[in-house]
């Protein structure tokens, strides 16, 4: 979903699929294969239930998977009352896709009504983040909830219960740096906060108005200099924060003066350490910045920028090489290095968009093949290369919406929808 | 007539566009607003 996303991050790596896009990975798996094929029939380990709906991706520590849902209210559009909101988070085991625990967080009083942008993505918007000691969820204006991995709540923190000028709700994630996990509050108080990963003790607060419509996740980065910054998206502009205090490093203008905040991607590309940026509306075009320390770089921030742009999904970083599936599953490759657009492509889908997009979730690169998630006609499994060539299109359906980005497991794929969570894999 | 259509015509290209751009939602509850907040968090030293 809407969000930002590093995967430079070879000094971030923890193992597996433990938060959004693979946290530091990049959602970038070369050594994990998954199937080419598979169907209702065919190469589907298990499926199970969810107890909600929702748009985040599962996370995976060990044997077990963790997700969030929610239920009560604005379910596949059925209404309800917002006051019988609850959001979930559900442990299950890995191998068998059985409950282990659940937990349930009511929603609190001043939640946005199902209207708008929320029909399109709910309340269970943001993938949780995982590391040893258990799993961050961000559960909106609920706050951020943490539980070991037997369930038991370790803490919770309050990241404030406004809502943003459209009352879209929040859909970033929560991700890990350091010893603090971060969230990017912007729906709910206008600030990216960071909290002690063991006690939810609040370390720092970075605040600003210019978040206001800043739906994306924060990205991690290293400059050429050694110096980390913490990457925000915010409309027409980004920010590099201080990871370990919150302070802003530097900031730069981005292409136009979008009403959302953009998606940031970072990694080396020849010898730079760059960031990129895309999306944003109504603003078209990705920019890559030199990443780092205050003092500007050799050759200045920017590296390059195009017109080019991803408005949902968020882009991938390969060998040099920027991939994009956009919302109206329009394929893109870029040369990371000058912006150069190498290759423009659709997928052959039957749906033709509208106000209701046919791609949200992001691209992952498992093996050599890259897996797009569509909303409603199954996962398009496509090369890599200058001309990414679609080589399978594989469907399972439930009557839900896969809104999720794809999760590598040994051997095979995690697949969300709205209404079940699927293992697919040779068995 | 003609004045009538076009009416009818923008009135719907703007549902169009408010739908595309995603903008049917309205404003919920919002704190000490965008303007008693600083754009940016404060710089490193």
């Amino acid at each position: 979903m809407l969000s930002l996303v590093v995967l430079a991050a070879v000094f971030h790596a923890e193992p597996g699929w433990n938060g959004f896009r693979g946290a530091g990975l990049g959602a970038v798996y070369l050594e994990m294969k998954a199937p080419t094929k598979w169907s209702e029939n065919e190469n589907v380990v298990w499926k199970v239930a969810l107890p909600g709906s929702g748009s985040s991706s599962p996370v995976v520590w060990e044997e077990k998977a963790y997700i969030v849902c929610y239920s009560g209210y604005g379910v596949e559009g059925a209404g309800g009352k917002v006051a019988d909101l609850k959001r979930h988070l559900v442990a299950l085991e890995l191998k068998t896709g059985k409950e282990v625990w659940q937990v349930q967080v009511k929603g609190v009083a001043g939640e946005d009504g199902y209207r708008g942008y929320l029909t399109e993505h709910g309340y269970a918007s943001s993938t949780p983040a995982v590391d040893g000691n258990g799993v961050y969820a961000y559960l909106g204006k609920s706050g951020l909830h943490a539980y070991d991995h037997g369930g038991k709540k370790l803490w919770e923190a309050d990241c404030g219960q406004e809502s943003d000028p459209r009352g879209w709700g929040s859909a970033a994630s929560p991700i890990m740096v350091g010893d603090l996990v971060v969230v990017n509050a912007a729906s709910e108080s206008r600030a990216i906060l960071a909290f002690d990963r063991k006690t939810g003790k609040q370390v720092w607060k970075a605040e600003g108005g210019t978040l206001a419509l800043s739906f994306g996740t924060p990205v991690l980065a290293k400059g050429l200099d050694g110096v980390e910054n913490l990457l925000v998206g915010a409309p027409g502009e980004i920010w590099a924060l201080n990871p370990k205090t919150g302070k802003l490093v530097w900031y730069a203008p981005l292409r136009g003066r979008g009403n959302i905040s953009p998606s940031v991607v970072a990694g080396m590309v020849q010898g730079e350490s760059l960031a990129f940026v895309t999306g944003g509306f109504e603003s078209k075009g990705t920019t890559a910045l030199r990443v780092g320390g205050k003092v500007e770089p050799k050759g200045g921030r920017q590296a390059w920028e195009v017109g080019a742009s991803s408005y949902v999904p968020t882009p991938l970083l390969h060998a040099g090489r920027l991939y994009w599936v956009d919302e109206m599953a329009a394929l893109k490759v870029l040369d990371a290095s000058t912006g150069k657009v190498a290759h423009e492509g659709k997928l052959p889908l039957k749906e033709r968009g509208g106000r209701s997009r046919p791609v949200y979730a992001s691209l992952v690169l498992v093996g050599d093949k890259l897996y797009c998630q569509t909303r409603r006609e199954g996962v398009f499994v496509l090369s890599t290369g200058e001309k990414p060539e679609v080589v399978g299109q594989n469907r399972v359906e439930d009557g839900g919406d896969f809104s999720a980005t794809p999760v590598p497991v040994e051997g095979g794929l995690l697949l969300r929808s709205s209404k079940m969570l699927y293992r697919v894999g040779e068995k | 007539m003609n004045q009538m259509r076009m009416v009818i015509l923008v009135a719907i290209a703007c549902v169009v566009c408010l739908n595309l751009a995603g903008c049917g939602g309205g404003p919920g509850p919002q704190g000490k607003g965008e303007k008693d907040r600083p754009a940016r968090p404060a710089m490193e030293d």
